[in-house]
């Protein structure tokens, strides 16, 4: 390393943090401004947009929405859909992924380029299909059908990252089980399923998190109070007046509050599993 | 790759083809597969096939060849908003690129608290965009009351029209998407620099290398790669975006902001006719020129020798 | 390993989780109907329906269905509430899948279901004396489509000028005097950000001010049919038009953020208290000045008919609304039990009770004369007047296209993005390209 002298180095290490800094409030002060909008009372929202942290804190509008509007059966469903689409699109990745890495095969290469086109491919461009599709399986607006749709959107996401991340695991431990006998399922059960945890672990957070921020899909598939998801019953809730600043931001700040303690906890593995699956380091 | 399991199992040969498929990889990617084929690719064939219709909700639609996509490109709201997707997608991508780079190299550097600052630095991309639209709705009021032009009329600068005129609605929303999106892009290009062995860097700091020369020479080559598969996942998702600019904007004014998948949505789902041959062929020009980043892409990673290790 | 056995404990919870709900919540079942009796469904957004938030919109609807019911003892009705994000694609869906029998729907959606043949004709059922008591433009509107009386109009809305008689004493006659009085409040007040506020850069505009072009001598269509709503003196009245509006913007008149608001956009800029007069619905008085002002800012506030034009015809109001249509079907007695509700949704009480809650505008004139809320709201009397010289947009297929596309023309006119004759080149080329693909 260069050796810099003395006020220099502190001159660079204050415009690090200085840089660092103006990012940081970039990012996270409209976040934090809605959080505490949410929590103002009446008409200071609109009345003093400079003052970040409420004067007094004012619930109510968090009772009137919880009283008035379907929110609780929104957060609910969206954790079905999050949580189904995290189950059911793992286990199938897991099971295929297993076939993919531990296999040399005719068409193994075809299928894996398939898997990953398709996953690059936002479902968003196939709507209108997706949506016809959903209604001729008798599936629109329902929530079973919303986690098929969910879970099958995730698949080729998870095929990705977790034959990485088998493909790690050394050979010699299958073959070890083989010689004692175990069948394949067990061999993946019992050897590989552990040693994938942690790409399971970012995985599933990742699926979590994409799910529950999904909106355009589930805007056009779901329809009825019971069944629609947080960002879309949030829409139909701001829809009926979208000029209640407050009742605007404490849905926002609902929507949120899942997502940012979930990326709190586990930040580490999100970053892990996007690097992984983006690209192969 | 060398194959360790095969030859642990029995003569292949002597077993019939149905257990051969059943020890075989078949029985494990075919569910997946399946799932992956009638939900994810059949609807991009299935689209294709609408385009060709004069469908609308609740009309079953007829064979009228390429009718839709003639009238598309005569179309003065499809039209200018091919144009400004060209321009949002060129933007929002330099300027993730920029910024991320930016940031990737900050947290380089050795300084307490990095891991706090990465993590706000990756808050926006958590943070959903239907949320990320309402918040900048709100950031972006134009009255006095709006929390950025209160901000300038502190320093006595007259309110900005963020949302209102139509190069500055156009401003904002790329603004706003770069937000939303650096946080990716700071991650790959944070990799990146940490593929650059040190070695290089330090025989570097020997010669008497300055900072920006390090950078020219040594980080940016070495980095070319993941800047390049970084651009093509920031356009492919800048070319889908959608939730964010229809409640932060909706179109407005006048259409200026309205990009290529928010025109497929009002004309599938939003203004009242409902035409579902029309809107699939919108979706037909997006999935084709989503496929040929994807193409770009798969033969970038050279994808086909050893499935995305670069 | 103890992970392992925490995440298989989680997983398995997850699916436990997942499938009791699955067990538990279902689709609602649809009511039972008795031996003899029928069921008729009918479709409502939230907002307007038993599971409304407000309680009063509850105990209105609910009176009309508890009054059906005690009417009609061998009809069940049952409520389908939509939360769709797009109310339009729920109607189009539930009529073309036969899953309702009643739809509530905004007028502007109705030409295309009822060109395509949707709707059960309702004159036939209609008394003489129910005839001459809704506003007669309700028929004539409905029926521009192919004829038929493809359903009832339920409640209007009338564009009303709303201003506030501290700084406005008197309503203007014309856009001329508007400008001249906007100016002066400017002056005294320079801090006030919105003299005058019309929402400008959705199909409200458009609402605003049809009136006015039809009062100026526009006509949307030609003999045949064809849209030339751009077209000759058409299009200079479009221009005058625009212009106004410019000419306002620019000199401050109205806030540049007109140019891409709905007419919800004034909402904030009434509560900060930063708005003198504006345009909007006529329910904007009982729903927004009443109900969110503090009540002596609100009784400042009062209601006129629009501004028109210098040398026209004055200003003329353009009234929307909400229409009930029963869907055509196989079965006939439970077409006439849908044919019954609609008339009785759209009759003197429920008219009366439902209006009243939601803060709508009725569309019998008995209402207005027998009921004594309508006879005492200042701005429900400013709706009547205004309604008498109303007229109503043309409602076919084609209008809803001419009205977004003459009303991004206005958005890209005022936030600077086209010139005027460019902004109106556009629309035009986009009503003739749709016209001709219709």
């Amino acid at each position: 390393m260069k050796r810099i002298n003395r006020p220099g180095r502190l001159a660079k290490l204050g415009l690090n943090h200085a840089v660092a800094l103006f990012a940081a409030f970039i990012f996270t002060y409209p976040v934090i401004w809605i959080l505490m909008a949410s929590i103002k009372p009446d008409v200071e929202i609109y009345r003093e947009p400079l003052r970040l942290f409420p004067s007094r804190i004012d619930v109510s509008i968090f009772q009137r929405i919880f009283q008035t509007q379907p929110i609780a059966h929104y957060l609910v469903n969206s954790l079905i859909y999050s949580l189904g689409a995290v189950v059911i699109s793992l286990a199938f990745a897991l099971f295929a992924s297993y076939g993919l890495s531990r296999h040399e095969f005719k068409g193994k290469q075809a299928t894996l380029i398939t898997i990953l086109m398709v996953q690059m491919i936002p479902a968003l461009v196939s709507i209108i299909p997706i949506y016809l599709l959903m209604q001729r399986l008798g599936l629109y607006d329902t929530r079973i059908g919303m986690v098929i749709l969910y879970s099958a959107i995730r698949i080729p996401w998870g095929v990705w990252i977790l034959v990485g991340f088998i493909d790690q695991i050394p050979k010699a431990l299958d073959e070890a089980a083989i010689v004692d006998g175990a069948s394949k399922f067990r061999i993946l059960w019992q050897i590989i399923f552990p040693l994938a945890l942690p790409g399971l672990a970012s995985a599933a957070i990742f699926t979590f998190v994409g799910t529950w921020n999904e909106f355009a899909i589930a805007s056009i598939v779901l329809r009825s109070s019971t069944n629609l998801s947080m960002p879309v019953g949030s829409m139909a809730m701001i829809a009926g007046d979208p000029n209640d600043w407050r009742m605007v931001s404490m849905t926002a700040t609902v929507n949120l509050l899942p997502v940012l303690a979930v990326f709190a906890l586990l930040q580490r593995h999100i970053i892990a599993g996007l690097t992984r699956g983006a690209v192969k380091e | 790759m060398q194959s360790i399991v095969q030859p642990s199992i029995q003569p292949l040969n002597r077993q019939s083809k149905i257990e051969r498929f059943i020890h075989g990889p078949w029985p494990f990617i075919l569910p997946a597969l399946f799932g992956l084929v009638f939900m994810r690719a059949f609807p991009f064939v299935w689209q294709i096939w609408l385009s060709f219709t004069n469908m609308r909700l609740g009309r079953p639609g007829e064979f009228i060849g390429l009718q839709n996509y003639r009238v598309l490109f005569q179309n003065p709201v499809f039209l200018s908003s091919i144009a400004y997707t060209g321009v949002f997608m060129v933007a929002t991508v330099a300027g993730q690129m920029f910024f991320g780079l930016l940031l990737a190299l900050l947290l380089e550097e050795d300084f307490k608290g990095k891991a706090v600052y990465r993590m706000t630095f990756l808050i926006p991309w958590i943070v959903s965009g239907f949320v990320a639209g309402i918040l900048w709705q709100l950031m972006l009021v134009e009255t006095r009351f709006g929390m950025f032009n209160a901000l300038l009329d502190l320093m006595n600068v007259p309110p900005v029209r963020w949302l209102s005129n139509a190069r500055n609605a156009q401003m904002s929303v790329i603004m706003v998407y770069i937000w939303k999106g650096l946080g990716f892009s700071l991650l790959l290009m944070s990799g990146g620099l940490k593929i650059i062995p040190q070695e290089m860097i330090e025989s570097a700091d020997i010669d008497g290398a300055s900072y920006l020369q390090k950078l020219r020479l040594i980080k940016l080559p070495m980095m070319k790669d993941i800047i390049s598969v970084n651009i093509i996942f920031s356009v492919i998702a800048a070319l889908n975006s959608y939730e964010t600019v229809f409640v932060l904007t909706g179109g407005g004014p006048g259409g200026a902001t309205s990009i290529i998948a928010l025109v497929m949505f009002n004309t599938a789902f939003g203004d009242g006719r409902n035409q579902l041959g029309r809107g699939s062929a919108i979706g037909v020009v997006m999935f084709v020129v989503t496929l040929i980043f994807v193409i770009i892409y798969v033969r970038k990673t050279n994808f086909a020798k050893g499935y995305g290790k670069p | 390993m103890k992970a392992l056995r925490h995440i298989s404990i989680l997983l398995a919870l997850m699916i436990l989780f997942t499938g009791v709900v699955f067990a538990g919540g279902g689709q609602q079942a649809p009511a039972p109907a008795e031996p003899g009796q029928v069921t008729v469904r009918f479709l409502v957004p939230q907002w307007a329906s038993t599971r409304d938030a407000r309680i009063e919109r509850q105990v209105a609807f609910q009176s009309v269905i508890d009054s059906f019911h005690a009417a009609n003892p061998n009809i069940r009705l049952q409520e389908v509430v939509s939360t769709a994000s797009s109310y339009d694609v729920d109607v189009a869906n539930q009529i073309n899948n036969g899953t309702v029998e009643v739809v509530w729907i905004n007028n502007p959606f109705y030409p295309t279901l009822q060109q395509d043949g949707k709707f059960v004709n309702v004159e036939p059922f209609l008394s003489e004396a129910d005839k001459a008591d809704f506003f007669p433009w309700t028929f004539e509107a409905l029926k521009s489509v192919n004829g038929e009386l493809g359903g009832l109009w339920h409640n209007t809305d009338v564009r009303l000028f709303f201003y506030r008689t501290d700084l406005m004493p008197t309503a203007p006659k014309t856009y001329e005097e508007l400008i001249t009085m906007t100016r002066q409040i400017k002056n005294s007040n320079p801090e006030m950000a919105a003299p005058f506020f019309a929402s400008l850069g959705h199909t409200d505009a458009i609402t605003h001010v049809w009136g006015n072009f039809e009062a100026l001598g526009g006509r949307p269509f030609d003999d045949n049919g064809k849209p030339v709503v751009l077209d000759g003196q058409n299009r200079q009245y479009w221009e005058r038009i625009f212009r106004t509006f410019k000419e306002m913007m620019d000199a401050g008149l109205i806030p540049e953020s007109a140019a891409v608001a709905r007419e919800a956009g004034v909402v904030p800029l009434l509560l900060s208290g930063q708005v003198a007069s504006f345009i909007a619905n006529s329910n904007y008085g009982v729903r927004e000045i009443v109900a969110k002002l503090p009540a002596e800012e609100a009784a400042l506030w009062q209601a006129a008919n629009v501004p028109g034009y210098q040398g026209t015809a004055g200003g003329r109001s353009v009234s929307g609304g909400w229409v009930f249509s029963a869907r055509k079907m196989d079965d006939p007695v439970l077409q006439e039990a849908a044919v019954k509700f609609v008339l009785h949704a759209t009759s003197f009480m429920a008219q009366r009770n439902v209006n009243k809650a939601g803060g709508w505008t009725p569309t019998r004139t008995s209402v207005f004369q027998d009921d004594p809320f309508y006879q005492g709201d200042r701005f429900m009397v400013a709706a009547d007047e205004a309604l008498a010289t109303a007229t109503v947009r043309p409602l076919n297929v084609m209008s809803p296209i001419m009205a977004s596309a003459i009303a991004d023309a206005l958005s890209q006119y005022l936030s600077g993005s086209a010139t005027l004759a460019q902004a109106l080149d556009r629309a035009n080329t986009i009503i003739q390209q749709e016209f001709s693909n219709l």
